[in-house]
């Protein structure tokens, strides 16, 4: 019934993890590192789409640390927009923000925050970013999916850039403009 | 070696109505139910990208890519946190079936499918998760 | 501004501050015996300095790096008896300690002047003191110890020779098991008898489980008393003969062996957690880690009886609350740190601060090992810094007025530290001057923040709320420490930001104490939960002076504010539905919180309570800066964030002007 030893024990071997393993040929996308990986990426860019109201946005994908479901936030008292309110993420309490409002856009966020508002709309969702001055929150309609584009691949914005819109992704009406986020939340 | 050093802890879980198994230190956790993020002109199998503590992880449909079949009713489907090297994938299965301790006695090799690089005596199917993953088909523009 | 990516980690910050922290130590012991200085101090230091420049160079800390190795070179000059220790270098070294800290904190901060301080420590150089014949020539050494000597152990042989005293050598044996605490046991029982220079490895000893040494001491002791030393060890024990008549010829000399290994190696290592905590911590694991054990059995235990199964998930899972919440505790304990460091930067500064201002004064100070959460402990630095410096300046007199009044030339300040329960009052005390409260009366009434009538009628302890607010200083001179010469006020908003309470006590003539009153811990805080227009914040209960019923009812000062008699008082009164923007809740029952701060009293409506909580707070972080009104955050249950008042900044925000007691007419 059983093989030699040394047959099985190389099968075994290819069983086991090591951290060092090889993956074979290619493998599923996009970056998965559980260190943060330098070498992703090197040809292409990964980005985050999400919709604002009627428009298309998206930010590069190694900026988010998290999409959440949108949710009730706790509200700070004399609060001005866009501070929407801040909620609190595994110990750190993190400020959520409306980015329509430096993109020039009419608000489309609900009242969200103490106790009088109502439960935010299903496909409302809060990405986390990374900034220079910690973790915050962006409060938008839907998420698109992951989108992947070669370096150079996008497109310059109608007028040039302008302040945080860094590119525009070629595709569907009206494009899809990439923005910084460090410039979205200043 | 003793037989007994070459034992394998393996993390069992079924897909379709057979129990696979991947190597237990693979696997750093197991996660709730998650809503991947599609990503464009990804192969059948990859279902999206889920955030993790902070990263963005790939969630992969082992069920593609195994026999079909039907699992046991109480089955419940879960997602596989596992190592690859250096990376972490999520792995969709259709119900755990415990830690299981194997010595190579227990073992024969070979599998009627491809990628299952042994089966144990109750009929546990070790998985060769980096063959399995491995695309050789899909275009080679998607370096990890 | 250096960006995040060029911030080294906290390890390196943490630990080149520890070892600049006892560098700076050492020195200050080294100024105190400068007549006698011990060597191994004087190795200490050259060490610690050593160590410092290999940190920052590993790193890529240069500007730190290049001070360190000026810093090196002379305290590796004062050891080898090359340069003399005077105060001008220790200053300039001690400007370095300052430095480092600094430049450890922000590597942007201090670079220009670490450079300067680097060139100018370069530049002291000393032609070495003539020394004539090297007496170390006539000591009769075997030529291969000679050789293995080190530059240091030269100095010191020389020393030994130079006080008339003898050098012995003595050869040891130990046990191969036991023998590194043999010779540690054996160089403490040494150093009472004489100075152990050398320790060299022995020639082979017969038998194989043991090791020889052989061990050069200088000692002015006699024979007998060194032999006693050594009672229960074999040891072959004599003087090193010292040749009358130097040798014909030089001799020859292998190459010397560097000093660089051997000394700089065991730089200073201070456990910053005390291992008692460590030990008890690692417990706390171990029994997570079987409560986890139990946990995985319970699902093969499942099958066989779902209902005793779902009573033994549960007491695993209270186990586990329970345990967590230890864990808890023990690491926020974890987080204490005594406050010597802090009043040893206060030494220094003191000593630097003293001499600039031309007064003479002794800075004492009690309580040092009392220890308080480490982030308050930072947060203490600058509003300490601001009182030292207002008690040097303004406080303490020059000594010749000072003798003038009785009192000894040089002024005393004393900085003491006292824990009392969950709290810890630091006070500084100095015996100079004290507050002048008739100036005070008299700039505040200058300045209007008191009206004539009020000015008169206020007791001193009234008057310590003028000298606490912004816009009074009685000095026109701005010193270069203070900065832009502003008054207590920033001291007191910094302790308020603390949670905690600063209050004076003074007597024109005698002196003054500022007495700061702070929780032991910023982690934890306990709060009184309040209802207010259906959401929920938290009073730090240790502002919290009264809680009652309020009907709604109140009296309209001149000025409209509001008041409500409270125990003999009036005290103003506020709704803190109105101040924060809420929507106004239907007339219903209320509730009157009084909160207080030092000398000060506010009201506040509430709509409910919601029972005391100890709670783990939260900074807002720097994206959210200053929330008027509001000073952190603290989860509540699962999910639900309150926010934690800052009955300081309210008050400010509500009072306005120095506030006054009122007694009921």
């Amino acid at each position: 019934m059983s093989e030699g030893p040394s047959s099985l024990e190389a099968l075994l071997a290819r069983f086991r993890f090591r951290p060092d393993e090889e993956l074979d040929g290619t493998a599923p996308l996009p970056a998965s590192a559980v260190e943060p990986d330098r070498e992703a990426g090197a040809d292409e860019l990964q980005l985050l789409t999400f919709g604002l109201g009627t428009g298309e946005y998206a930010v590069a994908l190694g900026t988010v640390t998290e999409i959440l479901r949108a949710r009730t936030l706790t509200e700070i008292p004399r609060a001005r927009p866009p501070l929407l309110g801040v909620l609190n993420l595994r110990g750190t309490i993190t400020p959520v923000y409306d980015p329509s409002l430096r993109l020039g856009l009419p608000s489309t966020v609900p009242p969200c925050a103490g106790p009088d508002c109502d439960r935010p709309p299903r496909p409302a969702r809060i990405l986390v970013v990374r900034t220079a001055l910690g973790p915050a929150g962006l409060w938008v309609d839907r998420v698109r999916g992951v989108q992947r584009v070669r370096n150079g691949g996008l497109e310059r914005p109608k007028g040039g850039p302008t302040g945080g819109v860094i590119g525009v992704l070629p595709g569907a009406e009206g494009g899809c403009s990439v923005v910084d986020p460090e410039w979205l939340l200043r | 070696m003793s037989a007994e050093s070459q034992a394998v802890e393996v993390c069992a879980f079924w897909v379709g109505d057979a129990i696979y198994g991947i190597d237990v230190a693979r696997v750093d956790e197991i996660l709730p139910r998650v809503v991947p993020l599609p990503v464009d002109e990804a192969p059948a199998h990859v279902e999206g990208v889920v955030h993790v503590h902070g990263t963005a992880v790939t969630i992969v449909d082992l069920r593609r890519l195994l026999p079909a079949g039907t699992p046991p009713r109480t089955a419940k489907p879960k997602v596989i946190l596992a190592r690859l090297g250096r990376r972490r994938v999520g792995l969709r299965v259709d119900g755990m079936a415990g830690v299981r301790r194997y010595t190579l006695a227990d073992i024969r090799p070979g599998g009627p499918v491809p990628g299952v690089l042994a089966v144990t005596a109750d009929d546990c199917r070790l998985l060769d998760l980096r063959g399995l993953l491995a695309d050789r088909t899909a275009p080679p523009r998607v370096p990890l | 501004m250096s960006p995040r990516s060029d911030r080294p980690p906290p390890e390196f910050s943490s630990e080149a501050v520890e070892t600049a922290e006892a560098l700076g130590r050492n020195l200050l012991l080294l100024e105190r015996t400068s007549a006698d200085p011990d060597p191994e101090v004087l190795n200490s230091v050259f060490r610690q300095a050593h160590s410092l420049k290999g940190l920052a160079a590993t790193f890529g800390q240069t500007p730190m790096a290049e001070l360190a190795h000026a810093a090196e070179d002379l305290l590796d000059r004062f050891r080898l008896g090359k340069a003399r220790l005077s105060t001008g270098r220790l200053d300039l070294l001690l400007e370095a300690v300052e430095l480092f800290q600094r430049l450890a904190e922000d590597p942007s901060a201090a670079v220009e002047d670490a450079r300067a301080l680097a060139a100018r420590l370069s530049s002291m150089d000393e032609a070495p003191e003539r020394m004539g014949e090297d007496p170390l020539e006539r000591l009769e050494l075997q030529p291969e110890v000679r050789r293995v000597l080190t530059e240091f152990e030269e100095h010191r042989l020389r020393e030994t020779l130079r006080r008339g005293e003898l050098v012995w050598s003595a050869r040891v044996e130990y046990p191969l098991d036991t023998f590194d605490r043999d010779l540690e046991q054996l160089k403490a029982r040494l150093r009472g008898v004489g100075e152990l220079v050398s320790t060299l490895p022995g020639p082979a000893a017969d038998r194989l489980d043991m090791l020889s040494f052989v061990l050069l001491v200088g000692s002015g002791a006699g024979e007998p008393a060194l032999r006693a030393v050594f009672a229960g060890a074999p040891v072959e024990l004599r003087p090193v003969a010292v040749r009358k008549e130097r040798r014909p010829g030089p001799e020859a000399e292998g190459p010397r062996s560097t000093t660089e290994g051997g000394e700089a190696a065991g730089a200073a290592r201070t456990l910053r957690v005390d291992i008692a905590r460590l030990d008890a911590l690692m417990d706390d694991v171990g029994e997570l880690r079987l409560i986890g054990e139990a946990i995985r059995g319970l699902s093969d235990a499942r099958e066989q009886s779902p209902r005793a199964w779902t009573v033994e998930l549960l007491r695993e899972q209270r186990r586990l609350v329970r345990r967590l919440d230890i864990l808890q505790d023990r690491l926020l304990q974890a987080r204490m740190v005594p406050l010597r460091p802090l009043f040893d930067r206060m030494q220094r500064l003191v000593r630097r601060m003293a001499r600039e201002a031309g007064k003479e004064l002794v800075l004492e100070t009690s309580g040092a090992e009392v220890q308080i959460d480490k982030r308050l402990v930072e947060e203490l630095s600058d509003p300490l810094v601001h009182l030292v410096r207002n008690a040097i300046d303004h406080g303490i007199e020059p000594a010749g007025l000072r003798e003038g009044r009785g009192k000894p030339r040089a002024g005393r300040i004393l900085l003491s530290a006292e824990q009392l329960g969950a709290r810890v009052v630091l006070a500084l005390t100095d015996d100079g001057g004290g507050v002048d409260w008739a100036r005070v009366r008299e700039v505040a009434i200058q300045r209007g923040l008191l009206d004539e009538d009020r000015a008169r009628a206020a007791t001193d302890r009234e008057l310590q709320a003028v000298l606490f607010s912004p816009g009074f200083s009685t000095a026109s001179s701005v010193s270069a420490m203070s900065g832009r010469g502003v008054g207590l006020d920033v001291v007191k908003t910094n302790i308020a930001g603390l949670s905690g309470v600063i209050d004076v006590e003074s007597r024109a003539g005698e002196g003054a104490t500022f007495r700061i009153t702070l929780p032991v811990t910023l982690a934890t805080v306990r709060g009184l939960l309040v209802g207010v227009s259906g959401r929920v914040y938290a009073v730090p209960l240790s502002s919290v002076l009264d809680v009652l019923a309020h009907d709604g009812r109140h009296g309209v000062t001149d000025d409209g504010r509001r008041m409500v008699p409270v125990r003999g008082y009036n005290i103003p009164v506020v709704s803190l539905a109105e101040t924060f923007g809420l929507p106004r809740r239907a007339e219903g029952g209320a509730y009157l919180v009084v909160v207080g701060v030092a000398e000060r009293r506010l009201g506040l409506v509430v709509d409910a309570l919601h029972g005391q909580r100890d709670l783990v707070t939260q900074a807002l972080g720097p994206r959210l800066g200053q929330v008027p009104g509001i000073s952190g955050a603290a989860e509540v249950g699962h999910h639900h964030t309150v926010l934690v008042l800052d009955v300081g900044a309210l008050l400010d925000e509500v009072l306005r002007g120095p506030p006054l007691l009122v007694a009921q007419a």
